[in-house]
């Protein structure tokens, strides 16, 4: 006669098969000992495949407005501080200019009116120079006027929730969008990370894709009427 | 109406595009400075297997709700020490384990073994494994703490004993005494008919 396994030992033989004496024989032997020992490998099988839960709904608007003022910046120099930020300055200025030719209409004598902000003289270190102090500052200083350009030029022509009811105007304003996003894209390829610009970029595709899809249902709209 | 505006008919989500090049290490940088997007894009990608580990640890779906979301609070306000040594993910789990087993020992919950209350389980209907997901979620919560802790992390989440050890205090041993009796717990309460002889003898 001999006694049946234990759940527990033969839990133990699931990962050490050598942990109880003679364990692995007796399962040869004992039909209702091999079952149970096949029922918990399924267990710890089904166990090691559980899939992910989803996540609350609005964790994370709990979670940001539980966040701590001191890790959200209001003015994130650190990241300025950087290689890949200096670079940016230059391109976001690059950017400002080109978004100002694309938008903004050339006056009589052929100046741009957009440049007028985004004009302001903005050059990186030469390579090994040493940074004067006070030259991240200087330079934080003109990206913010650049960014600042940039939402200016976002902000002017026509805009308003009536926008759609007029095709022309929505489409001047989709054009503007677009001529944004894509300066935009350019900093953001020297620097991804950088929340201002990331910010924007996500502001104006939220409004471009909103503004294109009410159009986009008026103009289908009006198709069907005529 | 000459074509139509630019831009109408090929709406782009140029933004999703864009912040799918950006790297997880780019996504940190920028969550250190203080960018809300870049935190948010940190949590999107790693919120569904940081609430699942609490989750199943606590056995709460209302504790995991307040730990989880302590967990990522946590791992902001930490996030200058993380080096990268180790994924972010894999951190960020670590952090989310501590916060679920720190707040089973604060509530004076891990150490119960106590056994559980006569609880039955619905008749289950097996899914392709074998065993129904949502039953066996179900009998992990019936766990009592100290069982479910180690079950989860071995069993679900991969831990070895040593390293269940060092989290919950105890020797590696215990940790695996403890896991086979919560394999056990959790036969019995799956399949309560398969053990009528339990220990019994061989006729």
């Amino acid at each position: 006669m001999r006694e049946h396994l234990t759940r527990e030992q033969i839990a133990a033989l699931l990962d050490e098969p050598g942990a109880i004496s003679d364990g692995l024989a007796h399962l040869d032997e004992c039909e209702e000992c091999a079952l149970e020992f096949e029922g918990m490998s399924r267990m710890r099988m089904a166990l090691s495949g559980l899939p992910d839960l989803a996540p609350p709904e609005g964790e994370w608007d709990a979670i940001r407005k539980r966040l701590p003022h001191r890790v959200v910046a209001s003015r994130p120099r650190s990241v300025w501080a950087t290689p890949l930020a200096a670079a940016a300055v230059i391109l976001l200025f690059l950017g400002g200019l080109a978004v100002g030719r694309m938008i903004a209409p050339a006056s009589q004598d052929g100046q741009n009116p957009g440049l007028d902000v985004a004009s302001s003289q903005v050059q990186p270190p030469a390579d090994g120079d040493a940074v004067p102090a006070g030259a991240n500052d200087a330079r934080f200083d003109d990206y913010l006027q650049t960014v600042g350009r940039l939402r200016e030029l976002r902000d002017e022509g026509p805009v308003g929730p009536t926008l759609v009811e007029n095709p022309a105007l929505a489409a001047e304003r989709l054009t503007r969008l677009d001529a944004l996003i894509d300066a935009t894209r350019e900093g953001l390829r020297m620097a991804p990370a950088d929340p201002a610009l990331n910010d924007f970029l996500f502001d104006v595709v939220d409004e471009r894709e909103s503004l294109a899809g009410q159009l986009d249902q008026t103009l289908r709209q009006a198709s069907m009427e005529y | 109406m000459a074509g139509n505006p630019p831009g109408v008919t090929a709406v782009q989500l140029v933004g999703e595009h864009e912040r799918l090049e950006v790297t997880e290490a780019q996504l940190i940088e920028a969550a250190r400075a203080g960018d809300q997007r870049a935190m948010g894009d940190l949590y999107a990608a790693h919120a569904g297997r940081v609430f699942s580990v609490v989750r199943r640890v606590v056995g709460d779906e209302h504790l995991a709700e307040d730990v989880s979301q302590d967990a990522w609070i946590r791992a902001f306000e930490k996030l200058h020490l993380f080096r990268g040594e180790a994924a972010f993910g894999t951190w960020m789990h670590r952090l989310a384990v501590n916060a679920a087993v720190n707040r089973l020992r604060s509530l004076g919950r891990r150490s119960k073994l106590e056994s559980s209350p006569d609880l039955k389980l619905p008749v289950q209907e097996p899914d392709e494994s074998g065993l129904n997901q949502r039953i066996l979620s179900k009998a992990l919560d019936m766990l009592p703490d100290g069982y479910r802790t180690v079950l989860v992390l071995h069993d679900v989440e991969g831990l070895t004993h040593e390293e269940i050890g060092q989290k919950l205090d105890i020797a590696a041993g215990t940790s695996k005494s403890q896991l086979h009796k919560a394999r056990a717990r959790m036969r019995a309460l799956l399949d309560p008919q398969s053990r009528t002889n339990e220990a019994g003898n061989h006729a």
